[in-house]
């Protein structure tokens, strides 16, 4: 069944009429199109502006399947946060040549590069600190998000597990790595309160629009966890693009950020926790690239993107040694 | 002896060309691929001018951690010597703040730093 009568029968409509469009720039792990849906008939009637959202070639064993991806979404929009409406799941690859999930395409600019040129935004970073609060209400058990995995030993302790078990399948050796991992196993915080974490949340993966926040994406990576590991992640140096000295996601300073998240959310940062989380943002964005890399040394899948991404290993390494405190 | 330009120089000639008139006139996405291409360059050119390390003391400093070897050849010896770096780290040899610690960190300094100068170098410390 190919993909109009696959949205027909989803839709409960008589005519879908879909044009196609271009691959949307931007992902370097999912594969994203632009299509204008028009359907006639049923709940959905009208024209719609949708991304049809594949499964690329080659996965990193990080990201989440697309159906776990799709069910994420749909709980974060139960909480009110503000994300593109997910519309439906498609697990057949008869349908799409692979399986996909469609959502409401959302007009605004993502690209990091181009969002930190435009110097201090606190009121976005303020709309963020509040929507990271939001995606924080969800905590365990949480129906329709069974599947993500509970805490073994910690959160800290079982992401400094993963990541050695990621760097033991790579061909050379990581000492700068496995100097931050031992750091981060002998400073490990204990578990705290356990939320719904992003995993991605920073500058790039969200919309700009008019001056707004128009939506949140990129769920691929979320899981059960502490939540300055979500405020880290989002003002640690990798994510600044052109605006380093705006700690903050490279768009405002931390005490921006942190007081309305602080405000929203009725939590207290501690802030020596998010500079534990911030060594381990590093690490992890510096395993993830080197697994990148090898999607295109293994040949996998060629790309000059994914080769680039493992030479930025060395300022990933610069950041760990200056968070762990090495002279 | 080779004719001039060297490597270097017409990679960096190249990359300028590619920049500088091919990318102007190219739809965004291709300009994005010439933005990579032209950052590939420019590392291979950094590279080139470099030896078997991003720094040429890397082999010295770990030989004065771990002693000397003989009879491999240089790219071996490297590799295993990074290796054993890499699990007495993770194995808690260096735990304790001491001499051995400090030396190690200060080589795992030197070499962050010589290849972020050959990746990066424009990236701000």
């Amino acid at each position: 069944m190919p993909l109009g009568p696959f949205i027909r029968q989803a839709a409960g409509a008589e005519t879908v009429t879909i044009e196609d469009g271009k691959l949307l720039i931007g992902g370097a792990i999912q594969e994203n199109r632009a299509l204008t849906v028009t359907i006639r008939g049923g709940d959905f009637d009208g024209v719609h502006e949708f991304v049809l959202r594949a499964e690329p070639a080659g996965v990193i064993a990080e990201s989440r399947p697309l159906e776990q991806q799709f069910a994420l979404l749909k709980a974060a929009e139960s909480a009110g946060v503000m994300v593109p409406r997910p519309f439906w799941y498609c697990g057949d690859p008869a349908v799409a040549g692979k399986p996909f999930y469609l959502m409401q395409r959302v007009a605004g600019e993502a690209l990091g590069i181009r969002i930190t040129r435009m110097g201090a935004q606190p009121d976005i970073a303020t709309s963020l600190a509040r929507e990271l609060a939001r995606i924080h209400t969800i905590r365990p058990p949480h129906t329709g998000l069974e599947f993500l995995e509970g805490t073994r030993v910690s959160p800290a302790l079982d992401a400094v597990a993963k990541y050695r078990a990621y760097l033991d399948e790579l061909p050379e050796p990581h000492p700068v790595l496995e100097w931050t991992l031992r750091w981060l196993e002998i400073n490990a915080p204990d578990t705290g309160e356990t939320v719904l974490c992003h995993r991605d949340f920073r500058t790039g993966n969200y919309l700009i629009d008019g001056g707004e926040l128009t939506g949140v994406l990129d769920w691929e990576f979320a899981g059960w966890g502490d939540p300055h590991e979500d405020i880290a992640w989002f003002c640690a140096r990798c994510w600044r693009f052109s605006g380093p000295r705006l700690e903050a996601g490279g768009i405002a300073s931390r005490d921006v950020f942190y007081n309305a998240y602080e405000q929203a959310s009725g939590r207290t940062l501690d802030r020596s926790q998010i500079g534990y989380w911030e060594a381990m943002a590093h690490a992890r964005w510096a395993v993830i690239a080197l697994q990148q890399s090898m999607r295109h040394r293994s040949g996998t899948e060629p790309s000059l993107e994914l080769a680039l991404i493992g030479r930025r290993l060395a300022e990933l390494e610069y950041e760990c040694l200056k968070l762990t405190g090495a002279p | 002896m080779r004719s001039r330009p060297n490597a270097a120089e017409l990679l960096e000639a190249a990359e300028q060309t590619l920049s500088g008139e091919v990318a102007p006139d190219l739809t965004s996405r291709q300009r994005y691929n010439v933005a990579l291409i032209t950052s590939a360059m420019g590392i291979v050119r950094r590279e080139l001018t470099g030896g078997l390390s991003a720094w040429p003391n890397e082999l010295d400093a770990l030989q004065s951690l771990y002693g000397r070897e003989q009879g491999k050849s240089p790219e071996a010896v490297l590799s295993r010597l990074n290796r054993r770096l890499a699990g007495d780290f993770r194995a808690g040899v260096y735990d304790e703040k001491g001499r051995a610690r400090k030396n190690a960190l200060k080589l795992m300094r030197e070499d962050v730093l010589a290849r972020l100068a050959e990746d990066n170098p424009r990236y701000e410390k």
